[in-house]
C-alpha cells in the first residue's frame, strides 16, 4: 500500500493533467484518474508486478477516453472545456493564446491527439504508445504525423483570425 | 505523411500540451478519493457477496441514460454468509426449451418475454447496454445482444489484450420494477471461464442501482450462484450447458430461490431490502486482475471460447408469489 500511495502522489496530478489533454474536460479527467488508480489498488497485489504501471494506467485512461468521445459523439456530455462554437475573430481575441492552444487540439481527432499526447506530453515511445493505444507502431507513427499536421494547420489558422480581427 | 516529424511541429506540440496541462492545478485530494472509491467498490462487492459477487455501479462519467453495471467480477475468498435453507442438487435438464410453465398456485404472468422473433423487444426492454465499462477488462457494447431461433443472445467476445480487452451484453426492464412477485429465468451458458451470465434484480430507487438479488451462472465452475443484498448466498453445482431454470420470489419478508421449480434456498428479507425491483439480464468479462495491458497467463478469459453466448429462453414475472 506504501508503494501505492508513493506512485499516487509522485504521478496522481501528471496523470490527471494527460486525462485531461485526453479528454478536454477536468471533471471527466478527475473520474478516469480515480477509476483507473482504484482499479490499480483493487488489483495493486497482482499488479505490483507489473513492469510498467504507468503502461496500465495510460492504457485504462486512453480507453475510458475513447468511450467518452463516443459519449460526446451521440451528444450526451457537454464539452465544457473545448468549445463546440465555431472560431470567429472576436473569439479568438477575446480568449487570448491558452485558449487558441486549447481551440486547436479540438480540432485534433481524438486518436491522433492520444497518439500526441502520449509521445510528445508523457514521451512515451513509438513501440511504448503503440502498446498502450493497442496498435501497430506504423500505426502510432502515421497518427502522430498527421496530428501533428492538423495542430499545425489549426495553429496557423487561430493566428490568421486573431490578426485579421486586430 | 508516416515519415520523421518535422522538427517545429514536434517543438510546437510539446509546447501546446505543456501549456494547456499546466493549467490544470495539482489535486492534493486524490489519494483520498481514489481510497474512497476503492472502499465503495469493495462495499459493493460485499453486499452481494458470494463467491459469484457482482455490483452494479454507475461510473457518472460514463453512465448509459443514467443507469450503467459497471463495475463487477467475480469475488473470490470473500466472507462466507450461512445459507438459511438447506440447499438441494439442481436438476438442470438438457432437453430443448418448451416455454415458461406457470408455476402451481399463481396468478398468469404478467410481465413475460419468450424472446420471439427476431429483435429484441424494446417496449419491454428499458435499457440496452452500450459502452462504458462493466470490468477494468470489459466494456458494454449493444452489439452483443441478439434475439435469434426463441432464445436471447447475451455474447462476451474477446477484442484484444489491450483495453477494453473484451465486449459484453446486457438489457434491463426498469419499466417493470415490483416489490413483491416471483422472477424466473430458463437459460444457459455453454462456456469456459472468464466469463459469467448473470440475472440481476436491481434497486430501483438506490442512488447506485444497486442489485438486490442476483443469479449468477459460472460456466467455468460449474455453478449456480445465488445472493441477495442482505449477504445471503448459496452455491450450486451446475451444467451450464444444460437449460436450467431459476426463480425468485420476494415475498415481504422472505426471500425464495427454486432451482428448476424445487425450493433451494429460503431466506428473511429485512425490510430495508423491500424495495422495488427491476430485472437486468447480463454477460460479463469476468476475472478483474486480468486488467494488465498484457493479459497475465492465468487469467480465466484466455481460456474461454469467444465469442460465449448466455442463451435466455424467458424471462417471466408474476405479480402475486406461489402459495407453497
Amino acid at each position: 500500500v506504501a508503494a501505492f500511495e508513493e506512485y499516487v502522489r509522485a504521478r496522481g496530478s501528471q496523470l490527471i493533467r494527460t486525462a485531461y489533454l485526453l479528454t478536454g474536460d477536468p471533471h471527466t479527467a478527475e473520474d478516469l484518474v480515480q477509476n483507473a488508480l482504484a482499479s490499480v489498488l483493487t488489483s495493486w497485489r497482482r499488479l505490483r508486478e507489473v513492469a510498467d504501471m504507468d503502461a496500465y494506467v495510460y492504457t485504462a485512461l486512453v480507453h475510458a477516453r475513447g468511450r467518452w468521445w463516443r459519449r460526446r459523439w451521440h451528444g450526451e456530455v457537454p464539452a465544457e472545456f473545448l468549445p463546440e462554437s465555431p472560431v470567429g475573430a472576436d473569439d479568438a481575441e477575446r480568449y487570448g493564446e491558452y485558449e487558441a492552444m486549447v481551440r486547436a487540439l479540438r480540432e485534433i481527432p481524438p486518436g491522433q491527439r492520444a497518439a500526441l499526447v502520449l509521445r510528445y506530453y508523457e514521451d512515451l515511445s513509438e513501440e511504448q504508445a503503440a502498446a498502450v493505444l493497442g496498435c501497430s507502431v506504423g500505426n502510432v507513427k502515421s497518427q502522430t504525423s498527421r496530428g501533428l499536421v492538423r495542430l499545425r494547420e489549426a495553429l496557423a489558422t487561430l493566428e490568421e483570425t486573431a490578426r485579421r480581427a486586430r | 505523411m508516416t515519415g520523421v516529424p518535422r522538427p517545429d511541429d514536434v517543438t510546437r506540440a510539446q509546447h501546446v500540451l505543456s501549456s494547456v496541462a499546466t493549467r490544470l492545478p495539482d489535486r492534493p485530494g486524490l489519494l483520498g478519493e481514489v481510497y474512497a472509491l476503492a472502499r465503495r467498490r469493495r462495499r459493493h462487492r460485499r453486499v452481494a457477496a458470494g463467491s459469484a459477487l457482482m455490483a452494479f455501479a454507475v461510473v457518472s462519467t460514463l453512465g448509459v441514460a443514467g443507469v450503467l453495471p459497471a463495475s463487477v467480477g467475480i469475488h473470490r475468498g470473500g466472507p462466507a454468509a450461512v445459507p438459511v435453507s438447506s440447499p438441494a442438487p439442481p436438476t438442470g435438464t438438457t432437453a430443448a426449451p418448451t416455454g415458461t410453465a406457470v408455476p402451481t398456485g399463481t396468478t398468469a404472468p404478467t410481465w413475460v418475454d419468450e424472446f420471439a422473433g427476431t429483435t429484441l423487444d424494446r417496449a419491454r426492454w428499458t435499457y440496452v447496454y452500450d459502452e462504458g465499462a462493466n470490468t477494468e477488462i470489459g466494456a458494454w457494447s449493444a452489439a452483443n445482444v441478439g434475439v435469434a431461433a426463441g432464445t436471447l443472445r447475451l455474447a462476451v467476445r474477446r477484442t484484444g489484450t489491450a483495453l477494453p480487452a473484451a465486449t459484453s451484453g446486457g438489457i434491463g426492464a426498469a419499466g417493470s420494477a415490483a416489490t413483491t412477485g416471483r422472477w424466473q429465468v430458463r437459460w444457459r451458458m455453454p462456456a469456459g471461464p472468464g466469463v459469467i451470465g448473470q440475472l440481476a434484480l436491481v434497486a430501483e430507487k438506490h442512488p447506485d442501482r444497486q442489485p438486490r438479488y442476483l443469479a449468477t451462472l459460472i460456466p467455468g465452475e460449474h455453478k449456480l450462484n445465488l445472493a441477495d443484498g442482505a449477504g445471503h448466498h448459496l452455491d450450486l453445482a451446475a451444467d451450464p450447458a444444460a437449460y436450467q431454470t431459476v426463480a425468485l420470489e420476494l415475498t415481504p419478508t422472505e426471500t425464495r430461490w427454486y432451482v428448476d421449480g424445487k425450493p433451494v434456498a429460503t431466506w428473511p428479507r429485512p425490510a430495508a431490502t423491500a424495495d422495488a425491483v427491476w430485472p437486468a439480464l447480463q454477460t460479463l468479462q469476468t476475472d478483474l486482475d486480468c486488467g494488465a495491458t498484457a493479459l497475465p497467463a492465468d487469467c480465466g478469459g484466455r481460456r474461454a471460447a469467444y465469442p460465449a453466448l448466455l442463451q435466455v429462453d424467458a424471462l417471466t414475472y408474476w405479480r402475486q408469489p406461489a402459495r407453497r
